[in-house]
Parts: C-alpha cells; structure tokens; sequence
C-alpha cells in the first residue's frame, strides 16, 4: 500500500509543479509585461475580450503556442526516449538511434539550403527523418533476420552518413546567409512557434504518444530479451514494429519542429525510472510530465537568461548534462 | 506417504482417465531440426506424454537439449515434424501454444523489474497489446508467488536476488501464465544442493497440484530417477525415450556419456531409493 501512496504523491506533485511551470512561463519573456498584466490578459482572453493588441498578441499568439511546443516537444522526446531505451533494453540508447534526428537534420537543412518556404522544409525533414529509419531498417537486414544489435549498427552507420551530408551541405551553403540559418536550425529552437505549426507537429506527436501510452504495458514485455518474450508465448514482432515506427514518427516530427535538441531523450526517462522505477506502466506517463515541465523550464531560460535568445539544444545539454551527472552520483538503483 | 507417492498415484489415476480417450496432452513426430545450411541436431524425434507425467531430457552439453525444448514448444520452429498438444499442432501463434509455458535458464534481466512486475509478465499473453493487469491478474500473480513461496520478496529488484530466488521468480512467472504444460530448462543448475532438492520438490509438489504435464532438462541422473516418470536420452542424432528406471541403465549412461556408473537401491525407512553414482 505504501507504495500505491508514494506514486500517488508523485503525480500529484509532478502535476502540480508541471502546471506551476506552465503559468509562470508565460509571465517571463524579452516583451516586458507586469504580472498583474499578464493575468489580465490571460482572463480577458479566456472569456473572451479583446484587450491592447500587442500585450494580447505577445500573451495569446507567441507565448503560448510556444508554451504548447515546449510541452508537445518534451513530452514527445522524452517518451520516444524511454520508449526506445526500453525495446532496445539499453538504457544509453536515445531517440535518435536509428538515424531519425540526423535524417530529420539532414532534411531541414536542405530545404533551407534550397530555399523553400518554411512548411515545404518541414514535410522535408519528416519525409527525411522517416527516410533515414527506413534505410536503417533494410540495412539491418541485409544479414538475415533484423535484431536489436543489428538495428543499433545500423542506425550507427546512417546517422554517419547522414552527419557527412550535412558537413557537405554547410560546406556549400552561402556562408552569409545560409549557413547561419543552417546553423541556427540545428542548435534548435521554439522560436517558430505558432498555433498553425502546432496543428501540422502536434498531430503526428499526440496520436503517437496517446498509443504508446495505450501500449506502456505491452513495452514492459518488449523489454526483454527475444527468447524470453516467445517463451511467454508472445510474437514480439507487430507490436516491436508497431512501437518503433511510432517512437521514430513522434521523434522525426519534434525534430522538424525545433530542430535538434538532445539529451532529453536520454536524461528525463532516467530521471523518471529513479523516481518511480522501470515499470513502463508507470515510467512511460511520469516521463511525459517531466519531459514537459523540463522542456518548458529550459526554454523559459532560453528566452529571458540574456538579451539575445540562446539556442535550446545548447541549454538542454548545458542544464541535462550536469544534472545527469548529479543524479548518477547521488541516487541508487533505476540505471 | 511423501509427496512423491502421492504424484505416482495421481498419475497412475490419470493414465486410466486418459486411457479411456487415448489423447496424450503432449506428441511429438518425427521432429528433426538443422540450422540454417548445416547438418542436422535433432534428427526424427517421438515420443508422447500424458497428463501428470514428468519428463526428464538428459544429454551432453551442446548435444541440443535447449533446442529440443525450443522446438517442442513452438519457441524455434522443427525443419520437419511437429509437436501436438492434445492432438492440435502446436504452432507459434495457436491457441495451443498458450498451454504450455517455457521456463529459460535464469538469467538476470536488462532492467531492474520487481518480483511482481517480473511474475506479472507471465499473464502476458492473456491481456491484450493495448491492456495492462487487471484485479484478476494481480490475484493470478500474487497466489502464483505465494506457491512458490516468493510472495515475501515482491517488491524486490529482481536484479538483486540469488540465482535460487531467481530460478523462482522465474517458476512463478511461468505458473502466472496458467500452463498445462510447464517446460523448465535446467531449472537446478548454478543452485547448491539445498536449493536444488527445494527446486525440485516444489516442481513435483506443483505438478501434483496443477494437474501439470512436466518436461525437465537436467544434467543430474539422480534428479531424473527421483522426479521423472519418463526420461529422454539425448545422444548425437540419436535419442531412447522411455519408463526413467529403464532408461537410466548403466549401459546407456556408458552409451550416452562414456563413462561408467553405478546405480545402487538404498533403503531408507523401508524404501527403495535408486542412487546414481560415477566410478
């Protein structure tokens, strides 16, 4: 019983805490709106008036779809990451092991090379992201049967390829135009959010979270080795495949959004198995909240810490990194 | 009356009730199995087995017995023959292959699950891709622990316990699965000889109360003689099946092994126990 109360007590303040972040988040920005402000404004919007147009619009069109990104994004890479951490059964394994960031990158930075507008990059970069997994797939078979092992060695060897391609891109691209913007993109950033990109992103990522979710007990059994899971009389091919095409689905399209942003993939759902312990059943929900609430926090850094926005994926490693090392000294157990 | 005369009799009861249908719960025929391009390592295996029954599969090292086991429950697939269970092929997606549950040799998982989580992974193939455990299931799981006397540890990391404790662990997930027919790999190995007379008391104690059919891999004669109502020899593509007093000679050990053995009758307290020595 003590344990049913402990979990419950970590929802409840996981919650607490996520909904805390989210609030606070939009009172922070480069704009400067008082608190007192900002709160009216969020009421006015809610029951529907129309206010001074910029407070509004900083409030109301940039703030918060950026908020709802934050959440979109961290939840989706942090549940693709213990998604894939558990099916691989290697906890050093991140969401992009099989080649779907670097796909995605490669992608993004060709449409921007080419010049397309900004929609025609993003069905670029997901087309690319889920290029690059269906190569490392076929890869993995060229021996036989495609394992884990393979899998992994696979993607090893796209995501190389991939890397070089984007070198060869930058190396070409109009160094006082373009290959700022290449660069730029591949630090990531939420900059770009809008209630129009959250609708193209957020489909692909909540239909793939809600059933993995649907499957977190399913990923329990897929978590171990091959022999053990048919000697529990279970086919684990459908449902891998089913779980892997998701995770790199939901993957592909945060990476299209932000661009790349790492280690949240890899720390949050170790964060959460030392909190609640490997069960997926329980692992798979906590590592959406804190995958959220940690996005957020990280971004809200991004945009007030300096004058100048700083680029996500420097903070989430600056802040992921530290903490991470942190943890593997301080607590037992859940590596 | 120990235990074990009470399994006899049970089973000697059964061997009527089945008569009368003459359906065995487990046939094997004429199983061969190669791997991929290379000479064959099982080679027209058959044999059949009744409800209640305990087989022992005794061979060399590397000779194929894991695979035998594989084979027979549907985990690999034989290059040609099949198994049956209650005369309907056992196939690795039919509803046959859910009657019988394979127990691997124990060994320590990827992630750190507690002894529930583990044994609850035996109802796996009763709840559905998008399910999770029900009230039902946990009370499955948790009468699964209690009989094999684990329910004291649930809540400890599987990855933190004895190879024995393991070994149960494992047994309980097995019986989580509600089999009719429980195939355990070399259930007593890496165990001292406490824990394997434990193992396998609590293996007979559960075939008595389970009504479960049995198939052992071992590498102890004398565990064989204790448990087992038939025995399986498994030499290079040959194999003699049949009643484990008949089987276990020290003639087929000489044939199967190569070396020479003795096998005396010991009588404690009236009666006669077949002990299994190497001279």
């Amino acid at each position: 019983m003590n344990i049913v109360n402990r979990n419950l007590y970590i929802t409840v303040i996981c919650f607490i805490v996520f909904f805390m972040v989210f609030t606070l988040s939009l009172f922070g920005g480069r704009y400067v709106l008082e608190p007192h402000k900002v709160i009216y404004i969020l009421w006015a919007g809610l029951t529907g008036e129309l206010p001074n147009n910029v407070d509004y619009s900083v409030i109301w069109n940039l703030r918060l779809p950026r908020v709802l990104l934050n959440c979109l994004v961290g939840m989706g890479l942090a549940l693709s990451g213990a998604v894939f951490q558990g099916i691989f059964r290697n906890p050093l394994v991140s969401p992009d092991v099989l080649g779907v960031s670097t796909g995605a990158a490669l992608g993004a930075c060709l449409g921007i090379l080419m010049s397309y507008n900004e929609y025609m990059t993003s069905i670029i970069a997901l087309g690319c992201g889920i290029l690059s997994v269906w190569l490392t797939y076929n890869l993995s078979k060229l021996r036989g049967e495609s394992t884990t092992l393979t899998l992994v060695l696979a993607g090893m060897i796209i995501s190389a390829v991939g890397s070089a391609l984007i070198s060869l891109i930058k190396y070409v691209a109009d160094p006082y135009d373009k290959l700022p913007a290449i660069t730029y993109w591949l630090m990531g950033s939420f900059s770009s959010a809008s209630y129009q990109n959250l609708l193209i992103i957020g489909m692909p990522i909540i239909i793939g979270c809600v059933i993995l979710l649907l499957m977190r007990w399913r990923i329990n059994i897929l978590s171990l080795s091959e022999d053990e899971i048919l000697a529990l009389g279970v086919n684990p091919k459908k449902s891998r495949k089913v779980v892997i095409v998701l995770a790199t689905f939901i993957t592909a399209a945060c990476v299209t959004a932000t661009g790349v942003i790492g280690w949240v993939g890899l720390v949050i759902p170790h964060i959460c198995r030392m909190i609640i312990g490997v069960n997926h059943s329980k692992l798979l929900p906590l590592s959406c909240l804190i995958g959220a609430t940690f996005m957020i926090l990280v971004d809200f850094l991004a945009r007030t810490v300096s004058a100048a926005e700083i680029p996500i994926g420097i903070l989430t490693a600056l802040v992921g990194a530290p903490f991470f090392a942190f943890l593997f000294k301080h607590l037992k157990g859940g590596l | 009356m120990t235990i074990q005369d009470n399994r006899k009799e049970f089973s000697i009861e059964n061997n009527v009730e089945i008569k009368n249908r003459e359906i065995p719960i487990l046939e094997v025929k004429q199983g061969c199995f190669s791997y991929l391009n290379s000479q064959l390592v099982l080679k027209d295996i058959s044999f059949s087995l009744q409800k209640g029954q305990i087989l022992t599969i005794l061979g060399q090292n590397g000779i194929g017995k894991t695979t035998l086991l594989k084979c027979i429950t549907g985990i690999m697939k034989w290059t040609s023959g099949s198994s049956f269970i209650l005369n309907k092929e056992v196939t690795g997606d039919s509803e046959e292959s859910k009657l019988i549950t394979y127990v691997p040799q124990a060994k320590s998982l990827s992630f750190p699950y507690t002894v529930e989580e583990v044994v609850m992974m035996g109802r796996a193939k009763h709840i559905g891709i998008f399910g999770t455990p029900r009230n039902i299931d946990k009370a499955i799981v948790k009468n699964a622990m209690e009989q094999v006397g684990i329910y004291h540890l649930k809540d400890a990391l599987s990855t933190q316990l004895s190879g024995g404790q393991l070994q149960l662990v494992f047994i309980a997930r097995a019986l989580a699965g509600e089999p009719k027919i429980l195939v355990l790999d070399e259930p007593e190995s890496y165990l001292d000889f406490k824990n394997q007379s434990k193992i396998l008391k609590l293996i007979n104690d559960l075939v008595i109360k389970y009504e479960l059919t049995c198939l052992i891999n071992t590498h102890y004669p004398d565990h064989a003689l204790r448990i087992s109502d038939k025995t399986l020899l498994l030499g290079h593509l040959k194999y003699s099946f049949g009643k484990t007093p008949e089987i276990i000679t020290e003639e087929s050990m000489e044939e199967y092994f190569g070396i020479k053995t003795k096998i005396i009758s010991l009588n404690v307290n009236g009666k006669d126990i077949p002990v299994f020595t190497v001279i």
